[in-house]
C-alpha cells in the first residue's frame, strides 16, 4: 500500500490524471444548491471562521456600546433595562457564538489537513453544526433586535432567570440558544474526535501529532464531558420557566445552588476549551517563526492533558462567596493554583523555543509574544482570585472583569489573530499584508492593555460589575474615562484587522504552498487546497515532516478515485486498517437543521413543539440516512 | 489482547488515569469529609489526601517503570510506548502535587470554616 515518491517525470503526469479524477469525486457542485449541500471540511470551516468574526464584530459593537455609557458619570444613552440586555447579550455572544465556535471552526478547517486525511469524519454531520450554529446566533441577535434579548448575564443565575423574576421569554431565548450552540460543538467535538483517532495518516503514531491536533484532542474531549452539564442546567430551566418544575424552586424541595453547579461544572472547562486549542496554535506556529523545533513537546503534551482533566476541579472558585464550606472550597484552591503548573510549563517552552532560536518576528509572532505577556498577566491575578480570602474581597468587581478579559483575550483571541495571519495562505491562497498586520498588532496590544489594566485598579476601589451607570461622586470616573478612550484603539486595531483581511482576501499577494516553510502536514499541500486535499497520502515517519523529509516525503496509494475514500489507520500506531467511504455531498444536513430549529424554537412557547417538531426532524433524519445507490454507500 | 498484554498497557497509562481518578474522588471527599471533621476532628479530609497522593505517586512510578520492565512486543512500538510512559508519570506528579495541596490545606483548616 505504501511505496516511495515516484520520479518527477513521471510523477507529473500520473499526478495530472490522478487530480482529474479526484478533482470529480470530491467536487462541491457551483451554484446556490451546491453551497447549500457541501460537505467538505474546508468551505464549512471557512464559513464557521468567517460567521464566528461576524459575531465577533457584532459582540465588539455592544462592548463599545457598554464603554461610552460607563465614561463618565450618570450616562444616559442606555437605561438600566437595554444595560442588562447589553451586557447579557456580550458575554453569551462572545463565549457560545464565537470563542467555542472559532476555535473549533479553524479545528475543522485545519485538523484533516494536519492529519494528512481527505475530510473530515461524519461530514454530513459537520455541515448540519454550522447550520444549527448559524440558527442558534440567528435567534439570539433577532430575539435582541426585537427587544427580547436575554437580560440575566451569560450565566442566567436562578432565581434571577427563574419564573419568579424572569418574565417574558428573555431567559427562554438564552437557554435555547445555550442548546443551539452545545449541539453544534458536540457534534464538531465527535467529529474531531473520531478524525484524530482513526483518520491520521499512516506512521502519524501518538509521539507524532501536531501540537495543535493534540490539542483539539483534549478540547473536543472536555466539550464531550462538560457540555451536558449545561444542556441538562438549561433544559430543566425550560422546564420550570414553560411546564412548572421546580428544579430550581427551594420552596418546592429544588435548589438554586444546583445551577451554580450545573453551569460552572460546564463553565470553567469552558475557559479552557477556549484556551488549549489556543495554546496547540501557538506550539505550532512558533517553530517555523523561532526556525527551530518547538522545545518540550512532551512537556507541552502532557500540560494539555493535565490541564484538560485539572479544568474539572476548579469551578467551585466561581462560587467562594456562595456559603460552602471554606475546607471544600480550599480543594478548589489548591487544584486552581495547580493548574498554574501545565500552564506555566506551556509559557516555559515556548520561551525557550523562541530563545534558542533564531525569532523573525513577522504578524503571527508579534501577537504569540503579545499573548505571552497578556497570558502571564491573566494567569497571575487568577493565583490571586483563585485564593479565597482575597477573592472574597473583589468578588463581583472590575477586577474580574479585568482577569477574565486578560485570560480569554490575551489566551485566545490573540493567538488566533496570529493563527488567522499565519494560516490565511491556507484559507484564501492569498496572504495578509504585514504591514497593516504589524500596525493592528500594535493598535491591539496597547490598547487592548490601555484599557483592561485599569479596571484591574477599579476593581480594587470597589466599582461592582454590571452597574449601568454610577455617581459623579464616586471616585471611578476619570479611570472610567481613560478606559473607553483606550477601548478606541483597541476597536481601531480590530478594525484594521478585519479590513486586512477583507482586503488581502481579495487583492491579497498569491500564496505559495508552504509560505512559512512550516513543518506540518497542511503545507503540503496546495494553497488553498484542492477539494481532495491530498493526491496522495503522506506516509508520516516524524513529528515534523516537512522538515525531516523536505524532499521524499513517502505517499500511500491503494485509494480509489471513482468514490470517496478515507484511510482508516489504528489508534496508537497509526497504522493502515481499512479504506473506508467518506459521504458525499447532501442537502439533508439543512433539511435536519431547518426542522430542528423549528422544534427548539418552537418549544420556547410551548411544550408540545418536542412532540410534534420531532415528526419533521424524523424525516429529514430519515432523508439522511437513507442509501442513494452512491458508491459511498458501501463500508 | 491477552491479560498480560492489557495490563501491561494499563500500567503504562496509569499515571493518565490512576492519577486522575484519585484526585477526582478527593475532591468530591473534600466536599463530604467536612462535615464530618468538623464534628470529631479527625483530619480525614487530610488523612484522604495524603493516601490519594501515594496513591497518585505509585500511579506515576507504574507509567514510569512499565516500559522499562517490559520488552518483546511492545520493542516494535517503542516511541509510542515511551512517549505514554512519559507523559503518564509526569501526569500523575502534578496530581500528587494537586493532592498533596489539598492535604496540608485540609492540615490547617478544622472543616467547621464557613
Amino acid at each position: 500500500m505504501t511505496r516511495p515518491a515516484p520520479a518527477p517525470d513521471a510523477r507529473d503526469s500520473d499526478r495530472t490524471l490522478l487530480a482529474g479524477a479526484l478533482a470529480e469525486t470530491w467536487k462541491t457542485p457551483s451554484g446556490f444548491w451546491g453551497a447549500l449541500a457541501t460537505v467538505d471540511h474546508k468551505i464549512i470551516g471557512r464559513r464557521y471562521i468567517f460567521t464566528a468574526f461576524v459575531f465577533l464584530a457584532l459582540g465588539g459593537v455592544l462592548a463599545a456600546l457598554m464603554r461610552i455609557q460607563l465614561a463618565q458619570p450618570e450616562a444616559r444613552l442606555l437605561g438600566p433595562d437595554r444595560y442588562n440586555q447589553i451586557f447579557t447579550m456580550h458575554g453569551a455572544n462572545m463565549m457560545f457564538l464565537f470563542a467555542v465556535p472559532v476555535m473549533e471552526a479553524v479545528a475543522v478547517y485545519l485538523v484533516p489537513l494536519m492529519v494528512g486525511t481527505r475530510n473530515i469524519a461524519f461530514p454530513r454531520l459537520n455541515a448540519f453544526s454550522y447550520w444549527i450554529y448559524l440558527a442558534g446566533g440567528a435567534l439570539l441577535w433577532t430575539a435582541f433586535a426585537l427587544d427580547m434579548g436575554p437580560d440575566v448575564g451569560w450565566f442566567a443565575y436562578v432565581p434571577l432567570s427563574g419564573p419568579q423574576y424572569g418574565t417574558g421569554k428573555r431567559a427562554d431565548i438564552w437557554a435555547q440558544m445555550i442548546t443551539f450552540t452545545e449541539i453544534s460543538a458536540l457534534a464538531v467535538a465527535v467529529e474531531l474526535v473520531v478524525t484524530i483517532f482513526k483518520q491520521r495518516a499512516p506512521g502519524m503514531t501518538l509521539d507524532r501529532i501536531p501540537v495543535f491536533v493534540w490539542a483539539m484532542l483534549v478540547t473536543s474531549f472536555l466539550v464531550i464531558m462538560a457540555m451536558p452539564a449545561i444542556v441538562l442546567a438549561s433544559t430543566s430551566l425550560i422546564l420550570d420557566r414553560l411546564v412548572g418544575t421546580h428544579f430550581y424552586n427551594p420552596a418546592e424541595g429544588g435548589d438554586v445552588l444546583l445551577w451554580q453547579h450545573l453551569f460552572w461544572f460546564f463553565g470553567h472547562p469552558e475557559v479552557y476549551i477556549i484556551f488549549l486549542p489556543a495554546a496547540g496554535m501557538v506550539s505550532t506556529m512558533i517553530e517555523p517563526f523561532a526556525r527551530r523545533p518547538a522545545f518540550g513537546y512532551l512537556g507541552l503534551v502532557m500540560a494539555l492533558i493535565a490541564t484538560g482533566i485539572l479544568a474539572f476541579g476548579l469551578w467551585v472558585h466561581h462560587m467562594f462567596v456562595a456559603g460552602l464550606p471554606r475546607l471544600g472550597d480550599s480543594f478548589f484552591t489548591a487544584s486552581s493554583m495547580a493548574i498554574a503548573i501545565p500552564a506555566g510549563i506551556q509559557v516555559f517552552c515556548w520561551l525557550a523555543t523562541l530563545w534558542d532560536g533564531t525569532p523573525v518576528f513577522k504578524t503571527p509572532l508579534l501577537f504569540i509574544v503579545g499573548f505571552i505577556v497578556t497570558f502571564v498577566i491573566g494567569g497571575l491575578n487568577g493565583v490571586m482570585v483563585a485564593s479565597v480570602p482575597f477573592d472574597t474581597q473583589v468578588h463581583d468587581t472590575y477586577f474580574v472583569v479585568a482577569h477574565f478579559h486578560y485570560v480569554l483575550i490575551g489566551g485566545a483571541v490573540f493567538p488566533l489573530l496570529g493563527a488567522i495571519h499565519y494560516w490565511f495562505p491556507k484559507l484564501t491562497g492569498r496572504t495578509m499584508s504585514e504591514t497593516l498586520g504589524q500596525w493592528s498588532f500594535w493598535l491591539v496590544f496597547v490598547g487592548f492593555n490601555a484599557t483592561f489594566f485599569p479596571m484591574h485598579i477599579l476593581g480594587l476601589e470597589g466599582m461592582p460589575r454590571r452597574i449601568y451607570t454610577y455617581q459623579p461622586d464616586l471616585p471611578w470616573h476619570g479611570l472610567n474615562l481613560f478606559v473607553s478612550f483606550s477601548a478606541v484603539i483597541l476597536t481601531a486595531g480590530f478594525l484594521l484587522f478585519f479590513v486586512n483581511a477583507i482586503r488581502s482576501a481579495r487583492f491579497g499577494e498569491i500564496a505559495p504552498d508552504n509560505p512559512w516553510d512550516a513543518p506540518t502536514l497542511e503545507w503540503a499541500t496546495t494553497s488553498p487546497p484542492p477539494s481532495y486535499n491530498f493526491a496522495m497520502i503522506p506516509i508520516v515517519g516524524s513529528l515534523r515532516p516537512l522538515w525531516d523529509d523536505r524532499d521524499t516525503l513517502p505517499i500511500a496509494d491503494g485509494l480509489r478515485t471513482d468514490r470517496r475514500e478515507l484511510i482508516v489507520t489504528t489508534l496508537a500506531t497509526a497504522e493502515p486498517q481499512a479504506r473506508e467511504a467518506s459521504p458525499q455531498n447532501s442537502i439533508w444536513p439543512l433539511w435536519a437543521a431547518i426542522a430542528t430549529t423549528i422544534m427548539l424554537i418552537w418549544s420556547i412557547f410551548s411544550p408540545w413543539a418536542v412532540v410534534w417538531g420531532s415528526i419533521p426532524v424524523a424525516f429529514a433524519l430519515i432523508g439522511w440516512f437513507w442509501p442513494k445507490g452512491t458508491p459511498e454507500d458501501g463500508s | 489482547m491477552s491479560a498480560s498484554k492489557l495490563l501491561t498497557h494499563l500500567s503504562i497509562w496509569a499515571g493518565l488515569w490512576i492519577a486522575p481518578l484519585v484526585w477526582a474522588a478527593n475532591m468530591q471527599l473534600g466536599q463530604i469529609l467536612p462535615y464530618a471533621d468538623c464534628r470529631s476532628q479527625l483530619h480525614a479530609s487530610a488523612i484522604t489526601s495524603f493516601i490519594g497522593a501515594a496513591l497518585t505517586i505509585a500511579s506515576g512510578l507504574a507509567s514510569w517503570l512499565s516500559p522499562r520492565m517490559v520488552i518483546g512486543d511492545i520493542e516494535e512500538h517503542r516511541g509510542n510506548v515511551d512517549f505514554g510512559s512519559a507523559v503518564s508519570a509526569l501526569s500523575a506528579g502534578l496530581f500528587t502535587f494537586a493532592l498533596l495541596m489539598q492535604g496540608i490545606a485540609a492540615m490547617v483548616l478544622t472543616g467547621c470554616e464557613k
